[in-house]
């Protein structure tokens, strides 16, 4: 996969995050719990693929010059 | 070499590791491939369980009357109780799953022998005083299943030759389930735990470069999975137990419970031998793989240090994954132009090293040589490839 796919996605996972991120506010103010805690999980999963995603796309990791 | 059936088992297992590797390695960096810090992993998911049973331990109550009150008070009353429960239990199942891929692993590419004894026998220790935590953790939730796994461990127990009763005594506090119980119970859940960390002292003492952590990517996807759990399937808390009364019957958990499981269809005595058994079979490991010292690659004898070439410039103590190399002061210069004003030198601790030759890669200065197996005969074997590939 190219580097401008892999920027894709990190802004798709991100965008992804900050809705997940509003349902636990929601979930909080109806009283469901437990949607509000998958809410998070699925947060720190994004978080987890972002961060892989950096790493295939180069941006981090210690041979970043591969994703040039 | 020899070639036993079991050392034929070994190669073909290595061989589907490796191949495991490399598929993963097709998916991601080599860097992120989770095989490479299945013990960062369970080191992880270690933390994650002191983490969250210190939080657990400001609602547990220690009693037989307030424990499954007190669970169902985190479960029901305590903001995100839910999940702290959840998130407590799935680390705990994941723990023993990135424990056994860890053991796994490491046999099957034979990194226990010789001299690298010491971290797999640690890891023995580790990993059943893991699972004795984890069934710990399940009793004091003090539901009818707690009651049913208390029941088959004294039974257990009691198959014990000559110190079966004491054993019983120092678990429940009498022969029986008594006040003295469950604080007993929670201090063998919490004690063991702290335990764990000196044998962790002594996994990682002889190893330089322990992985003791994952890369973030895993770190932050793996806590999101025991959270969405957590959510998905809720660990459940059962009827409150009633000593002397309910059933002995535990439900199948692949891993922590199985042997209790197992204790419904055969004699609790034999399950414990079982049990036992398994555990001295992978004590012995690294001593039944070990092969003859003949093949002169696997086996060059223990690095040596040629003494007037040594500058003293540490690259092979840091290098060395073993701790098999210290560095003293040196007595005298070196012989060479590099080593003549030398303060240090290199001395190798025979019973640490592995024979692996990193130490000779690391060394500019060739002040290190495998005796057996010389930079001539390097040299030999990779003209004698080439010849055979070309």
């Amino acid at each position: 996969m190219s580097r401008p796919l892999y920027l894709m996605g990190m802004v798709a996972l991100a965008g992804a995050s900050v809705g997940l991120a509003g349902l636990i506010v929601l979930a909080e103010w109806r009283g469901a719990e437990r949607v509000g805690i998958a809410a998070l999980g699925l947060i720190l999963v994004c978080y987890g693929l972002i961060v892989l995603l950096m790493r295939k796309a180069g941006l981090i990791g210690p041979r970043r010059a591969e994703g040039r | 070499m020899r070639t036993t059936p079991y050392r034929r088992l070994v190669a073909w297992l290595l061989r589907q590791t490796l191949r495991l590797d490399v598929a993963i390695n097709r998916l991601y960096p080599t860097d992120f491939n989770p095989l490479y810090y299945t013990g960062g992993l369970a080191n992880f998911f270690l933390i994650v369980l002191v983490v969250s049973g210190i939080l657990l331990l400001f609602y547990y109550v220690a009693d037989l009357e307030g424990a499954h009150r007190s669970v169902a008070f985190i479960t029901e009353q305590v903001p995100y109780g839910d999940l702290l429960r959840g998130v407590h239990r799935y680390a705990g199942d994941a723990f023993i799953l990135a424990a056994l891929l860890h053991l796994l692993r490491n046999w099957f590419t034979e990194r226990y022998l010789y001299a690298r004894d010491n971290p797999w026998i640690s890891g023995m220790f580790l990993l059943l005083l893991g699972w004795f935590i984890g069934v710990n953790g399940y009793q004091l939730v003090w539901d009818d299943r707690a009651q049913a796994v208390t029941v088959l461990l004294v039974r257990m127990l009691q198959a014990v030759p000559l110190v079966g009763e004491t054993l019983v005594r120092l678990l429940l506090g009498d022969v029986g389930v008594t006040r003295a119980t469950l604080p007993r119970l929670l201090f063998l859940h919490v004690g063991t735990a702290s335990f764990l960390y000196i044998l962790l002292w002594w996994h990682y003492v002889r190893v330089r470069h322990p992985k003791v952590w994952p890369p973030a990517t895993w770190v932050l996807t793996l806590l999101g999975v025991l959270v969405l759990l957590s959510a998905l399937i809720p660990p459940a808390a059962g009827q409150p137990a009633l000593p002397g009364q309910g059933t002995t019957a535990v439900p199948l958990d692949l891993f922590f419970l199985l042997p209790f499981w197992l204790a419904g269809f055969v004699p609790p005595g034999l399950v414990l031998a079982g049990l036992l058994l398994l555990f001295l079979l992978g004590f012995v490991i690294p001593y039944v793989g070990e092969e003859p010292r003949t093949d002169p690659v696997r086996h060059a004898g223990v690095a040596q240090v040629v003494d007037g070439n040594c500058t003293g410039c540490e690259l092979c103590y840091y290098d060395c994954p073993y701790n098999a190399i210290v560095m003293v002061p040196s007595p005298y210069p070196g012989v060479t132009k590099a080593a003549a004003n030398r303060k240090l030198l290199a001395v190798v601790i025979d019973s640490r090293c592995v024979e692996c030759g990193i130490c000779i890669g690391a060394c500019p200065f060739e002040a290190l040589e495998l005796p057996k197996f010389l930079e001539a005969d390097v040299r030999r074997r990779m003209a004698e490839a080439v010849a055979v590939t070309a």
